[in-house]
């Protein structure tokens, strides 16, 4: 009994220091998150009211903040489709007999290592600086590409998918080499050509993965902060002011904490989903199998 | 002899197609490299051009003018004390939950799961409520705790995976030698675990040194700064100076891409292995 005691207190005092800083770094912010979103906290001050779903209304009704969803959105789905697509290109590729394999891999990977502030300003100078001299060394006429409405989302998107490509071709890597050999040298033998091998064997069965892919980096991009801070302080008019970065500037610059946590709460609400919806896609095709 | 044209043809369009994707990737980075060789005149002439001489005054001031020495020290220091807390926190935790069979147990596991599904930036504001109220804001100690608190989820989940499936025998042998709990996890079971350690380390490393978003927010303005911190700050002062800017990139890129190169194998482990866990 004293013997199971002690294991009880040495497994419990292991645990203890995650636990202390799962609570205080965790647990109480989510809560008091949840509660401020409920009220009109403003700024440091101590002292405010307890006002119902008057946040949650105006965020509904607020038009720079449902703006942000769109934004956000347009630049996610850019982002995921066309990173997810780009990677698994490279992945296959360089999952082949290639020369210079582990070279090209890291050229694809370090974009994915760098601070992604140091990222967002490197692509700053690219846009205002670089792409400036490129069009008038083509002859044609310079115009701002971050000011303008239409193309500063799907520049962001690029960024982005510039920054974590490399990480998802990693992921995408390691699927393909799970692939067992003798089961590739099977359709070979049965006359499956390349073409078919890709569509027939490889990629469903790496879909689990594509899968996984599909709602980490949804996630990623939802999140998405340093690249309008870092590029465009949310401009031009709002165009490209993300959810994170409007939270931001909510909570920051207007010091309005309440409403900023009801933002931030809609955003939980918005992610949650789009997970949990991937996530039974993801079930129900694996129950099928 | 059909297919072996048809071979041949096929992986002469896949290095194609992967030099033309290598070629893009690369390009911002070379301009950054080709840049910071330039004086700011000539990056406003054109930054496409290839420098004119080998111009080296950017990187003196950058090593002597500004505070990138210090911030790149404090970094380092910041690096290194959470990097070892977290894996010293996860490897406890996670070794903890992998054998102590307690519904207490369990019930955690699941709370701590559900920190992944719930990113930092949904809670930041209330977080920065809390730390000022802990007297945790504007000082290293504050951004450290912060740090390992929200970098342990996925470590605890690697090491609790690693530690289910260690042997028990060995730690039987060593409580019968007259281990107590104690010198046996220091002694035995974290000597064991050091594989997965490894890559923990490696990842969360690379995350720390890195990230803006926490710093700025938990540790603000205060000295001395965090690498992306002066980062932001460098930016700031010397706008369009982009000769200064670029090379203060450069410079702080390139001990990354060197770890990187020298811990190739445990960042793949640990990215794929995460991937799975999450």
């Amino acid at each position: 009994m004293k013997k199971k005691m002690k294991t009880n207190l040495f497994y419990g005092l292991l645990l203890l220091p995650a636990l202390v800083l799962f609570v205080l770094f965790f647990i109480i912010p989510v809560a008091q998150s949840t509660w401020l979103s409920f009220t009109d906290s403003f700024g440091m001050k101590s002292t405010y009211h307890f006002i119902g779903l008057d946040n949650y209304k105006e965020a509904l009704r607020d038009l720079s903040f449902r703006k942000t969803i769109g934004a956000t959105s347009k630049y996610a789905l850019i982002s995921v489709v066309v990173g997810n697509i780009l990677s698994l290109i490279l992945a296959l590729i360089l999952d082949s007999k290639l020369r210079l394999k582990n070279s090209l891999r890291a050229v694809f990977f370090i974009p994915n290592i760098m601070s992604l502030l140091v990222v967002g300003y490197i692509w700053n100078f690219v846009y205002t600086s670089v792409f400036p001299d490129v069009l008038e060394g083509l002859g044609m006429k310079s115009f701002a590409i971050l000011g303008s409405k239409t193309l500063v989302i799907p520049a962001l998107a690029i960024v982005g998918i510039w920054n974590a490509a490399g990480y998802y071709m990693v992921i995408y890597i390691a699927a393909l080499q799970g692939i067992s050999e003798d089961l590739i040298e099977a359709a070979k033998i049965d006359g499956a050509g390349t073409l078919r091998l890709l569509f027939n064997i490889r990629l469903p069965l790496i879909a689990s993965t594509v899968f996984t892919c599909l709602i980490l980096s949804i996630a990623a991009h939802m999140k998405v902060f340093e690249l309008p801070y870092t590029m465009t302080s949310g401009g031009p008019v709002g165009e490209s002011t993300t959810m994170v970065y409007k939270i931001y500037t909510t909570a920051f610059n207007a010091n309005r904490n309440g409403y900023a946590s009801a933002q931030s709460i809609i955003m939980f609400i918005i992610i949650a989903a789009i997970t949990l919806i991937l996530n039974y896609i993801m079930k129900k095709r694996e129950e099928k199998l | 002899m059909n297919w072996k044209i048809g071979k041949k043809l096929l992986y002469a369009v896949k290095v194609i197609l992967i030099w033309i994707f290598a070629a893009i990737f690369f390009a911002p980075l070379l301009l950054v490299i080709v840049n910071s060789f330039k004086s700011k005149g000539e990056i406003m002439t054109s930054a496409i051009s290839l420098p004119k001489s080998f111009y080296l005054n950017n990187f003196v001031t950058i090593v002597t003018e500004s505070n990138f020495v210090s911030s790149f020290l404090t970094s380092l220091m910041v690096v290194t004390i959470t990097t070892t807390l977290t894996v010293l926190v996860a490897a406890m935790a996670g070794y903890s939950l992998a054998k102590w069979k307690n519904k207490v147990a369990g019930f955690l596991m699941t709370m701590i799961m559900c920190t992944l599904f719930v990113p930092f930036q949904v809670y930041m504001v209330a977080m920065i409520v809390v730390v000022k109220d802990l007297g945790l804001t504007g000082n290293l100690f504050g951004l450290i705790m912060v740090y390992v608190a929200l970098g342990m989820p996925v470590p605890i989940f690697l090491c609790r995976s690693y530690a289910v499936g260690m042997p028990k025998e060995i730690e039987e042998a060593a409580i019968i030698d007259g281990c107590s709990n104690w010198s046996m996890f220091f002694r035995i079971v974290l000597p064991l675990m050091k594989p997965i350690l490894a890559t923990v380390a490696v990842l969360n490393a690379l995350w720390v040194w890195g990230e803006f978003l926490v710093a700025f927010l938990v540790y603000g303005n205060a000295k001395p700064m965090t690498l992306p911190l002066s980062q932001r700050y460098f930016y700031g002062t010397y706008s369009n100076q982009w000769n200064l800017i670029l090379t203060n990139f450069l410079v702080s890129s390139i001990p990354v891409i060197l770890f990187y190169i020298v811990m190739q194998k445990h960042i793949v482990k640990g990215i794929t292995a995460g991937a799975v866990k999450g």
